[in-house]
């Protein structure tokens, strides 16, 4: 077996705590290369969790003695130092790795938990300057840094990780001679650390000392293979090492059985971390670049996260029902008996999981009559609307037993649990929407009030990529509620204080995505396409990118995304260049990101692998959750927020609120009926579309922070129990609008519109436009109007729809409608701008 | 010996190929197969494997030079291990008694894949290689062959102009100068999906490009006209060029290897092949790339994909292409002989920026006492000697000086420093470590 890929399977068998296959498959790499850190660091923390701490502790230093400023090796010292009743020794530990990785929430609450043991407990952790100086690193103010780090220096002029960051600010800030006098030093005191090796033959490559540098960068790579200090150094340079180590061949220990099944798929990859630091052209908003402003501005962020945590400590008083619901025909169907007999033990499997996080798990099989027995009702084969009958049927049985479902989970594709096809309430392309909602009902269908997520399958009929979600699934608890309070934190490496945040956006919708930005706190990535396309995108950006946000353009069959140019680029440049691959995601570790895409069919799986799906693709790699539309989905191009932009901002702002994303997805769309009925008075079509096409897929009890157990989740802000929905707004009709469209607009709405669209989307000014009158009506919110109600409210007057289509080419085989559509009123005024994404 | 002196085959063209990738077709009707393809492309070099135990046999090589087309010999054991010297020189005198003149040893050990895990972890590994390489290069010398230097992977694991460069300089200080007088550099210059100028102009003209950097809006060495970087290689560590010989070149339908150029298609593939034989049949690459060697004949194992000849009797569109081609010897364009590089006068010269030069001087004065170093300001002057340190950055003294004195054959290191104050730091620091060099 490839070296790389047994290291990946070793990880994976980590987190779902096979520890036995994780230490003989580590041995095993580590026989041919010593220097594997990731293998190190992964044979050390199985050993700990078998309890083999003297073992442990010596691959933890192992560690440390390259890479001195390993969070994972300095975290897991201490946990062992600890178990080991060294409380002292443990909290040094801990004190240099949260003075290493300041931003790190775990090592926060692990270090005040361990001092309050020793009753030297405090509300707070103030700054140290070498903590600052790491921040300030982080921020790109390495003069302030290497300030802050001389301080210490001078106390502590020894401080082997202090020396470290200033040799790196140092090369970072382009002083040479410094650095590489300082790493000079580094390196005969101590012939074994990476990080000076790496920057000393950077530097003697720039400088045109070739045979040296590539010399060291040889030792470096082949003492570190899997890249673990060399990648994120590198990161932002335009240097790109070898991944030579992906070559070789390494025996195979035999694979525990609950291993089998993820590891078919898993990649070979080098496992390199995410960078602490981002490359040079990373948008990072920053309020001051004053000193004083910015050491206070991340003790208040820290103080805040404190506050937050505290207040987590509130319990839910009763675990709610977790329901998860499939057609075990249509399973048998496409896998066979055998393929069921897998997929059913591994759902069973992760009942037990559930339970253990102190949920109520229900496995239902529409079709089969066992789980559906208790709640009085007959199977029923897998259609849309049985299902959505026997959902209700089961909703209302738990009320009535005052229970409430938190969460749906529907397991497999259209073919498994079909899409509610919803007709389509605005004028594009799409002939109907496919929905989940109708599977959670509301007291109407704009009141979303349940969570929903739906784990899909493959296209093929090998069940391996359900078997590998559910596994992930688990793996999202694994060693959670064990007692052993912030070890999940290790486990998952690198948890910073607040959700790191990843926007990926269309280069003419920037603004839009920049306003949405502009609210998220924390550390923010912003990448436009242009110029950034699938050419220069780096898979290691969005790694430890908790929440990653796409506004690209996407289509019904290609599976990519498309960034889209302004007007500052050159007529030959492509219009929509492609921006973001599945195969780009090959090479990423994704765990637990939670990723919402604007994109046009951003979530339509239904006959797709993951090969050709981004959001298939990003739950193989190890996403939480995705959320997206199903069809042509709209947004703004700029501020205000409308359509998918204001989705997302709604969706982020309750996930930080402590909402799991099923939740957060629910609120949202409750918030954006409120906000767009508030402004408008009604929801017009794109509206209504935007509500009923957004679908989750993953884990809807997935969270931003550590995933909690449901006894130790903050009581949610949002208690949709207690609440009552809103009345159904009034909504514009299509079918009444079309019927309507004969009687001729006022002339003089045309020409502001064309002025309108030359300016904000230039592209669609040619486009065919069609005028409907505005008509609107009240139907029962069911997304069932046919338009011919006679609710009072059913009228038509005072705007009009200008609607522009285009349909541009992407390739000779796909190509892309672009609708721009202009609300306006009959003097000319725009009131609503919307695009297509 | 300059480089027309080294053996070609009459009537030479500059095009060949590589043979099957395996010792399976090397006898009597494969001969007669083969031999006509080859006459009719016009070919006159053909790439042949060799294993260690199983010599190409003697009626197959009579036949390709009976009919004027130069075999060059591959010996290439895997994984990179010592060759016995005994069997080595059996077979390396079964060659050259055979007509043979060029032959290589080992394959692109610059990358991992083609060493042992452990061997490649080590440190210092082109001083290994070259210590495993030396007594080939010199068993065959000594029977009369022209030995070539390993071809390595573009760009690679370890870096292949930099593990070229560095073997180079180890054979001169192992003492083994005296190989260059006979010895070439086995080239792999495939075009991947790059158009086939890129790269054109070697270091020279792209110098932004680093080892495993290069930025975006330049180019390396990693396409076509990769002899024009290992020809710079050659030339800045020994004065003067030695012959490039390719073993395998080309380009293959659906190569996709930078996403900036589209995926090669059937034409793409035709037409630059066609141009790649052009080029060298009308004399318009330089004088030290000997010739093609297109990957692949024909193969009937895993390679096949990227035979000319198909195992279903069909064959690339260039096949016809190339037979259509004129017919004739290459036009020549022969280097003048380059006279071996002339004795050095001094040791050791430091080289001063002009600019604030009475600074710089100071700041170096007890480093040149100390160590009794020549020293100024003159390019020329420092041309003189083997060895030159430049002090200062390249605002100082400029990169096409540092080249010039490289070209001279010089050993040239500079001494990154910004200012006088820092040199003079920097240099009373060596003066204290006893250290007259940076790296040398």
């Amino acid at each position: 077996m490839k070296l790389a890929k047994l290291a990946a399977q070793a990880r994976v068998g980590l987190a779902l705590g096979q520890h036995q296959y994780v230490i003989a498959a580590s041995q095993a790499i580590l026989s041919h290369t010593p220097g594997h850190l990731q293998a190190r660091c992964l044979i050390a923390q199985a050993l700990l969790e078998t309890g083999e701490l003297s073992q442990a502790i010596y691959h933890f230093n192992q560690v440390l003695e390259m890479d001195p400023e390993s969070e994972v090796a300095r975290e897991g010292l201490a946990v062992a130092l600890d178990r080991q009743g060294k409380l002292k020794g443990a909290i040094g530990q801990l004190e240099l790795a949260y003075e290493t990785h300041p931003a790190n929430p775990s090592l926060r609450d692990a270090l005040l938990s361990f001092r309050s043991q020793l009753d030297r407990g405090q509300k707070g952790l103030s700054l140290s300057p070498v903590a600052t100086g790491r921040l300030l690193a982080q921020r790109g103010s390495y003069g302030k840094a290497i300030k802050l780090f001389d301080v210490a220096l001078q106390s502590q002029p020894q401080r082997l990780d202090v020396r470290l960051a200033r040799a790196e600010c140092l090369w970072r800030c382009r002083r040479w001679g410094e650095a590489e006098d300082l790493c000079r030093q580094l390196l005969r005191e101590n012939p074994r650390l990476l990080k000076p090796k790496v920057i000393l033959a950077l530097l003697l490559l720039q400088r045109g000392q070739k045979v040296v540098g590539v010399e060291l960068l040889h030792q470096a790579t082949v003492a570190d293979p899997s890249g673990t200090v060399a990648t994120p150094l590198l990161q932002g340079t335009p240097f790109q090492l070898p991944s030579f180590v992906g070559s070789w061949e390494v025996a195979e220990p035999s694979i525990p059985a609950p291993l089998e099944a993820s590891v078919e798929l898993v990649e070979e990859t080098t496992l390199a971390p995410a960078p602490e630091v981002p490359p040079q052209d990373v948008v990072l908003w920053s309020s001051s670049d004053e000193p004083d402003t910015e050491i206070a501005q991340f003790q208040n962020i820290l103080n805040r996260l404190s506050q937050g945590l505290e207040g987590r400590a509130k319990a839910r008083v009763s675990g709610g029902i977790y329901l998860i619901v499939t057609s075990a025909a249509n399973l048998t169907a496409k896998y066979g008996e055998g393929g069921f007999q897998r997929l059913h033990g591994k759902l069973e499997r992760l009942c037990q999981v559930l339970g253990s996080q102190g949920y109520q798990p229900r496995l239902v099989y529409v079709d089969r009559r066992e789980g559906l027995a208790g709640y009085q009702v007959s199977p029923a084969e897998a259609k849309a609307a049985e299902v959505a009958d026997i959902m209700g049927r089961i909703y209302r049985w738990h009320q009535d037993q005052g229970e409430a479902v938190e969460h749906l989970l529907l397991v497999g594709n259209g073919d498994i649990i079909p899409f509610y096809h919803l007709p389509n309430p605005t004028e594009d392309e799409d002939p109907h929407i496919l929905s989940d909602a109708p599977y959670a009902p509301g007291e109407h269908i704009f009141a979303p009030r349940n969570s929903v997520g739906r784990l899909p399958d493959g296209a093929s009929s090998d069940p391996s990529y359900l078997l590998l979600l559910l596994d992930l699934l688990m793996g999202q608890y694994s060693g959670v509620g064990n007692g052993k309070g912030w070890w999940p934190g290790v486990v998952k490496a690198i948890r910073p204080a607040y959700p790191r945040t990843l926007g990926y956006v269309a280069l003419v919708w920037r603004p839009a995505s920049e306003a949405f930005l502009e609210q998220v706190s924390g550390n923010k990535f912003l990448r436009t396409c242009p110029p950034t396309t699938q050419r220069s995108w780096e898979a290691t950006w969005m790694e430890g990118r908790q929440f990653q946000l796409y506004n690209l353009h996407g289509t019904l069959n290609s599976p990519h995304w498309y960034g889209q140019k302004d007007s500052s680029y050159p007529a030959d440049y492509p219009l929509f260049p492609v921006a973001l691959t599945p195969q780009l995601l090959a090479q990423a570790d994704l765990s637990g990101a939670i990723v919402f895409t604007e994109a046009c069919y951003g979530t339509h799986i239904v006959g797709k692998s993951a090969d050709a799906s981004l959001a298939l693709e990003f739950l193989r790699r190890g996403a939480a959750v995705v959320v997206g539309f199903t069809t042509t989905s709209y947004g703004s191009s700029e501020p205000p927020l409308g359509g998918a932009d204001l989705l997302a901002q709604f969706f982020w702002r309750s996930l930080v609120s402590g909402l799991t994303a099923g939740e957060a997805l629910a609120r949202s769309k409750e918030e954006f009926v409120a906000v767009m009925n508030q402004r408008q008075g009604y929801l017009d079509g794109d509206d209504q579309k935007m509500v009923l096409q957004g679908i989750l897929l993953g884990n809807p009890a997935a969270c931003l922070a550590p995933l909690p157990s449901e006894n130790g989740r903050e009581a949610m802000a949002y208690d949709t129990k207690s609440m009552t929905a809103p009345p159904c707004p009034s909504l514009f009709c299509k079918f009444k609008a079309k019927a309507a469209a004969n009687s001729s607009p006022p002339e003089d709405i045309l020409p502001p519109v064309w002025r309108h669209l030359r300016r904000k989307a230039p592209e669609m000014a040619e486009g065919h436009l069609e005028v409907r009158p505005r008509a609107l009506c009240h139907s029962e919110g069911r997304g069932s109007c046919s338009g011919d109600c006679s609710h009072p409210m059913a009228q038509q007057g005072g705007a009009y729809l200008v609607t522009s289509r285009k349909a541009i080419a992407l390739s000779e085989k796909d190509s892309l409608m672009r609708i721009a559509r202009v609300t306006v009123d009959d003097q000319g005024n725009i009131l609503k701008t919307v695009v297509s994404k | 010996m300059s480089l027309s002196d080294f053996p070609r085959p009459s009537g030479d063209t500059g095009i060949g190929f590589h043979y099957f990738p395996d010792a399976e077709h090397y006898d009597r009707s494969h001969l007669l197969r083969w031999l006509p393809e080859l006459k009719e492309m016009g070919a006159s070099w053909l790439a042949l494997f060799s294993p260690l135990d199983r010599p190409v046999p003697d009626a197959f090589l009579g036949g390709l030079l009976a009919e004027a087309i130069e075999p060059i010999i591959r010996l290439t054991p895997q994984p990179i291990q010592p060759i016995a010297s005994g069997r080595l020189r059996e077979l390396l005198r079964y060659y050259a008694a055979g007509g043979v003149h060029y032959v290589y040893f080992y394959s692109r050990p610059n990358m991992a894949s083609q060493w042992p895990m452990t061997d490649w972890c080590q440190p210092d590994l082109v001083e290994r290689f070259t210590d495993l390489l030396v007594p080939c290069l010199e068993l065959a010398a000594d029977v009369g062959l022209y030995p070539l230097l390993s071809p390595l992977q573009p760009g690679g694991d370890y870096w292949d102009t930099v593990f070229l460069e560095a073997t180079l300089q180890g054979l001169r200080q192992k003492g083994k100068g005296y190989l260059f007088s006979r010895l070439g550099v086995a080239i792999t210059n495939f075009a991947y999906n790059r158009p086939l100028e890129w790269g054109e102009g070697g270091n020279r003209r792209w110098q932004e490009s680093l080892p495993y950097a290069t930025p975006p809006g330049h180019q390396d060495q990693r396409g076509f006209y990769l002899f024009d970087w290992y020809d710079e290689v050659v030339k800045g560590q020994l004065g003067f060029s030695l012959p490039l010989l390719t073993v395998a070149n080309g380009l293959r339908v659906g190569e996709v290897g930078d996403k900036d150029f589209p995926l090669v298609d059937e034409d793409t593939q035709e037409q630059r092949l066609l141009e790649m034989a052009r080029l060298m049949r009308e004399g318009r690459l330089p004088p030290y790339l000997f010739n093609h060697a297109f990957w692949l004949l024909a193969s009937d194992g895993e390679e096949a994909e990227s035979a000319w000849y198909k195992e279903d009797g069909t064959q690339i569109a260039a096949v016809v292409g190339l037979k259509g081609l004129a017919k004739g010897p290459r036009a020549t364009l022969l280097a003048k002989a380059i006279p071996p590089p002339t004795p050095k006068s001094l040791y050791h010269y430091l080289l001063l920026p002009s600019e604030q030069g009475a600074q710089w001087a100071t700041a170096a004065a007890s480093y040149v006492e100390c160590f009794q170093i020549s020293g100024g300001f003159r390019v020329e002057e420092a041309m003189n000697a083997e060895i030159v340190t430049i002090l200062g950055s390249r605002l100082g003294v400029d990169i096409k000086a540092e080249r010039a004195l490289r070209a001279a054959g010089c050993k040239v290191e500079r001494l990154e420093v910004g200012d006088p104050k820092e040199a003079r730091k920097r240099l009373k620091e060596m003066v204290r470590a006893g250290q007259r060099f940076l790296t040398l």
